[in-house]
C-alpha cells in the first residue's frame, strides 16, 4: 500500500427509511461458489470451522486487532448520526415537539445510539431491569419523561421479554412517547422492531422508521484504511511485540480494555516513531489466498461498479464480498474483519504464489477467507429458536431464556451454539465477560456462574448474517435488516 | 382395389409384428421414465425438507405433476412402438378396454381418473393437511391411486382419489405454509370476560411459534358446559402447528388463572379436543 494521508472514512450520509434498506448483494461468481461451498459443507459439517487458521498463519494476537482495527464496531456511524440529528434539529421549528424511530441491525452491543447520546450530553432515559418488567410497577425513571430538551429512549428491545405479563411496561412506554411534548429517539434493533408492530403497534406510534445507510465496498475500503492508517505505526509496533522473538504468539497479549489498549498502542507508536521504528511502512492487508492487496487505494467508480476490471478484481473483489456477507452492517464487517485477520507464523508454509506478493511491504496482515458457520447437526430447530429469542431480545440470561421459550426446548443447545461460534457470554452492562485468543472455546457461562455475576448470551455480531439465513430460511419472522 | 384390401389388412392387424417391435426400446422407455420418477420422488422431498420453507410446498406439489408427465410422454412414445395405431384399431383398443374397466377395474380406474383431476383441480398437494372422511393428516405423497395420509399419532393412512366424486375435502392451509390453530377453553361463567380475552391474546402474542403477519382472534360463546373461548392464531410454520396448540393451551390456562378464571372440568366436549382449523 503507497504511503498516503489519511482520507475522510465516509462521506457523511443522510438516515434512509427502513422500507428502503437494501442490502449490498453478492458478486454472482461468488454466490455461486459460496453455495457450493455451503453444499458440500451441509454433508461435511465437520469441515466449517468458523476460525479456520490456514497454513501458516495464526489469528492476530488482540492488541495488534485493536492497533489495525481499532474499537468502536460501529465506526462512523456516530458522526452520521450526529449529523442527521442536527438535520433534524434544525428543520424543527424551536420548542417544537418531534419523534424519530432508528432501527438499527441486531447485534449492536456497543449500544451506539445511547453512546451517542450521552457523548453528546442528551437525556436518555435507560431501560429497567428485566427482572422487574413483570412487576406491577417496573423501576421506570417517568419523570425523566418531564424534561425539556432531546431525550433519548436507547435499545428499545431491551423494554420487554416475550412473556405474557412483561409487555405492559413497552407497551406503556410507546404510548407515553407518542403524546410526548418534547424531540424525542428512540432506537430498536429491527427484529424488536418487527415483533413491537405486532405487539405494541409501534409503527403506528413511532412511524416513519429510519436507519442507517448500508456499508458497501466503497464505505467499508474507506473505513479499514483509515483505522490502518490512523494506527499504523501502532500495529508496526505492536506486530513486533506481539510476535515476540521467534515469531510466535506473546504471552503477555491477554484481555484488556479497550481504551487501555488503544492507549497502549498509541503509547508503544510514539515510543517507537522517537527511537527505531520505520516510519513510512504501513500496514497492508493481503489476501491469504491470493495474496491481492484488500484496501488498495482505488477509484470510486471501480468500487461501485460490478463489472470491475480484473487488475483490481480480488481486491473489489474480498471487500464486495465483505459487504454483502455482513448485509452492510458495519459492525457485522467490522466483526468479519477481525476475526479473519492473520499474522505469520511461520512463512516457509505460505505458498510461494502468495508469499512472493509481500515484497516491499513493510508488514503485512493477511485477510483469511469470510467464515461458515454451521448448526449443531440435528438440532437445527431448537438451536435456531434459541437463536431467534436472543436476535428479539438483544440477549437474555438464561433464566429469561427459559421464560421466553417453550418449556420443552432442547438443554444443552447454547453450549453447542457457544462451540460453534454463533453466541458469547457477557456480563450484564460490561461489556464482553472474555475475549481471549481462543474465542469460543472457554466456558464463558461456566466463568460467570462461578464469578456470581448474572450473565447475559448474546449472538456474535459475526454470525448473525447466517443466522438470519438459517432463520430466513426456516420461516421464522425476522427483522428488515 | 388393391389398395383398400391392403388398407382393411392394416386395420385387421392391432398390434404390430413381434419382429418390428423393439423389445430393448420399450425396455429402455420404462427403465429411463421409472428411474426418473424414482429420483424426482425422492429428491424433491429431500430439497423440501431441507431447503427454504417458502420452496417447501412448491418442491413437494411437483412432484405428481411431473410423474403424470413423465407418464404421459412414455405411454404415447411406446403406444406406436406396439400398436397398429388406426382410426379403427383405435376404436377397437378403446372398445375393450371400456369392458375391461367397467367390470374389473372400475374403481382403480376411477382413482386413476381423480388423481389425474386431483392434480390439476388441487383439492390437496403434499404438505397440506387435510381431512378426508374423518381421517386428519398431512398428505406425505401423492400416488397414482392414493394418497398418502401421516395422521398426529403417525399412523399412515391410504385414501383412494376417488373419495373426492363423493366426500368433502377439508383443506386446514390449502396450499399456504400456515393454518390456523385453535386453542379451546371452558370457565365457569362468573368470570371478568374482558380481562380474560385480553390475557389469552397476549398468549398468543407472545408464543415462539407465532406468525406475526397473520390476526389473533379469541371467540368465546356460551355454552351448557360454560363459557367457551377459543384461541385463534397461525404458526409461522404449520409444522409447528400441535407444539403451537399445546403452547397455548399450556399458557393459556396459566392466564385463565391469573385474569381470576376458573375452568370446568365438564369441557371434554368431543370434537373440539384437538381441534384445528
Amino acid at each position: 500500500m503507497p504511503h498516503q494521508p489519511p482520507r475522510p472514512v465516509v462521506g457523511q450520509r443522510p438516515l434512509v427509511p427502513l422500507r428502503d434498506y437494501v442490502a449490498p448483494s453478492m458478486p454472482t461468481e461468488h454466490a455461486i461458489r459460496r453455495y457450493w461451498r455451503l453444499l458440500r459443507l451441509h454433508f461435511k459439517p465437520a469441515s466449517a470451522d468458523p476460525m479456520r487458521v490456514g497454513a501458516g498463519l495464526r489469528p492476530a494476537t488482540r492488541k495488534l486487532l485493536d492497533a489495525t482495527a481499532a474499537p468502536p464496531a460501529s465506526g462512523p456511524l456516530i458522526e452520521e448520526l450526529q449529523a442527521t440529528v442536527e438535520a433534524w434539529q434544525a428543520a424543527a421549528s424551536p420548542g417544537s415537539a418531534w419523534m424519530r424511530a432508528i432501527v438499527l441491525a441486531p447485534c449492536d452491543h456497543e449500544d451506539l445510539v445511547g453512546a451517542w447520546a450521552e457523548q453528546h450530553g442528551h437525556q436518555v432515559l435507560r431501560e429497567p431491569p428485566r427482572s422487574a418488567l413483570s412487576t406491577a410497577t417496573p423501576q421506570v425513571d417517568w419523570q425523566a419523561l418531564a424534561g425539556k430538551g432531546l431525550l433519548v429512549v436507547p435499545q428499545l428491545e431491551r423494554w420487554f421479554l416475550r412473556e405474557r405479563d412483561s409487555l405492559a411496561t413497552v407497551r406503556g412506554l410507546i404510548d407515553t412517547l407518542s403524546q410526548l411534548d418534547r424531540p424525542c429517539i428512540v432506537s430498536c434493533n429491527s427484529w424488536a422492531w418487527a415483533y413491537l408492530e405486532k405487539v405494541a403497534g409501534a409503527s403506528l406510534a413511532l412511524p416513519s422508521a429510519v436507519t442507517f445507510a448500508p456499508f458497501r465496498a466503497k464505505q467499508l475500503n474507506a473505513w479499514f484504511s483509515s483505522l490502518a492508517t490512523r494506527d499504523a505505526q501502532a500495529g508496526a509496533t505492536l506486530w513486533h511485540g506481539a510476535l515476540g522473538p521467534q515469531g510466535g504468539p506473546n504471552a503477555n497479549a491477554g484481555p484488556a480494555t479497550v481504551a487501555k489498549l488503544r492507549a497502549d498502542a498509541r503509547a508503544s507508536a510514539a515510543v517507537d516513531l522517537e527511537t527505531n521504528a520505520a516510519p513510512g511502512q504501513p500496514l497492508v492487508f493481503r489476501l491469504s489466498t491470493t495474496g491481492a492487496d484488500v484496501l488498495r487505494e482505488h477509484s470510486a467508480e471501480e468500487a461501485d461498479d460490478a463489472d470491475t476490471p480484473s487488475s483490481s478484481k480480488h481486491q473489489d473483489g474480498y471487500l464486495k464480498r465483505l459487504a454483502a456477507r455482513s448485509l452492510g452492517i458495519p459492525w457485522v464487517a467490522w466483526n468479519l474483519w477481525r476475526d479473519g485477520l492473520r499474522a505469520a507464523n511461520d512463512i516457509d508454509q505460505i505458498p510461494d504464489k502468495v508469499r512472493d506478493t509481500v515484497e516491499g511491504d513493510g508488514h503485512t496482515l493477511w485477510v483469511s477467507d469470510l467464515p461458515e458457520f454451521s448448526l449443531p447437526a440435528r438440532y437445527e430447530r431448537p438451536a435456531l429458536m434459541v437463536a431467534h429469542a436472543l436476535l428479539l431480545h438483544g440477549g437474555l440470561t438464561r433464566l429469561e431464556l427459559q421464560q421466553v421459550l417453550p418449556s420443552h426446548e432442547q438443554p444443552g443447545i447454547l453450549a453447542a451454539l457457544q462451540r460453534a461460534g454463533y453466541v458469547e457470554w457477557c456480563d450484564v452492562g460490561a461489556g464482553r465477560m472474555s475475549e481471549d485468543e481462543d474465542r469460543g472455546t472457554t466456558s464463558q457461562g461456566l466463568q460467570a456462574l462461578r464469578a456470581g455475576v448474572e450473565a447475559e448470551v448474546r449472538v456474535r455480531a459475526p454470525a448473525y448474517p447466517a443466522l438470519r439465513s438459517a432463520l430466513k430460511t426456516a420461516g421464522f419472522p425476522i427483522g428488515v435488516i | 382395389m388393391a389398395g383398400a384390401q391392403m388398407g382393411k389388412d392394416k386395420a385387421v392387424q392391432l398390434i404390430n409384428d413381434l419382429q418390428d417391435i423393439s423389445f430393448s426400446k420399450i425396455g429402455l422407455i420404462v427403465l429411463v421414465t421409472w428411474l426418473t420418477i424414482y429420483l424426482v420422488q425422492k429428491v424433491l422431498p429431500f430439497l423440501a425438507s431441507r431447503g427454504p420453507s417458502q420452496l417447501r410446498l412448491y418442491l413437494l406439489g411437483a412432484v405428481p405433476v411431473i410423474r403424470l408427465i413423465l407418464m404421459v410422454v412414455a405411454v404415447l412414445w411406446v403406444i406406436p412402438i406396439i400398436f397398429n395405431i388406426t382410426f379403427q384399431n383405435f376404436l377397437v383398443i378403446s372398445g375393450a378396454a371400456s369392458v375391461a374397466i367397467g367390470f374389473a377395474f372400475k374403481d382403480y380406474v376411477s382413482s386413476l381418473i381423480a388423481g389425474v383431476v386431483a392434480i390439476f383441480e388441487r383439492p390437496y398437494r403434499p404438505g397440506d393437511w387435510v381431512k378426508i372422511d374423518g381421517d386428519y393428516g398431512e398428505v406425505r405423497a401423492v400416488g397414482m391411486r392414493s394418497i398418502e395420509l401421516c395422521t398426529p399419532q403417525n399412523n399412515i393412512i391410504y385414501v383412494p382419489h376417488d373419495k373426492i366424486w363423493k366426500s368433502n375435502v377439508s383443506n386446514s392451509n390449502d396450499g399456504e405454509r400456515t393454518l390456523m390453530c385453535v386453542a379451546p377453553f371452558y370457565l365457569a361463567p362468573e368470570h371478568d370476560a374482558q380481562l380474560i380475552s385480553s390475557a389469552l391474546h397476549d398468549v398468543a402474542l407472545t408464543s415462539a411459534y407465532l406468525h406475526y403477519d397473520r390476526p389473533i382472534t379469541v371467540v368465546l360463546s356460551e355454552t351448557p358446559f360454560g363459557t367457551h373461548y377459543r384461541l385463534k392464531a397461525f404458526p409461522f410454520d404449520m409444522r409447528d402447528q400441535f407444539s403451537f396448540i399445546s403452547d397455548l393451551t399450556t399458557r393459556g390456562k396459566r392466564a385463565i388463572a391469573g385474569a381470576g378464571g376458573r375452568e370446568v372440568a365438564a369441557a371434554a366436549v368431543a370434537g373440539d379436543a384437538g381441534t384445528n382449523g
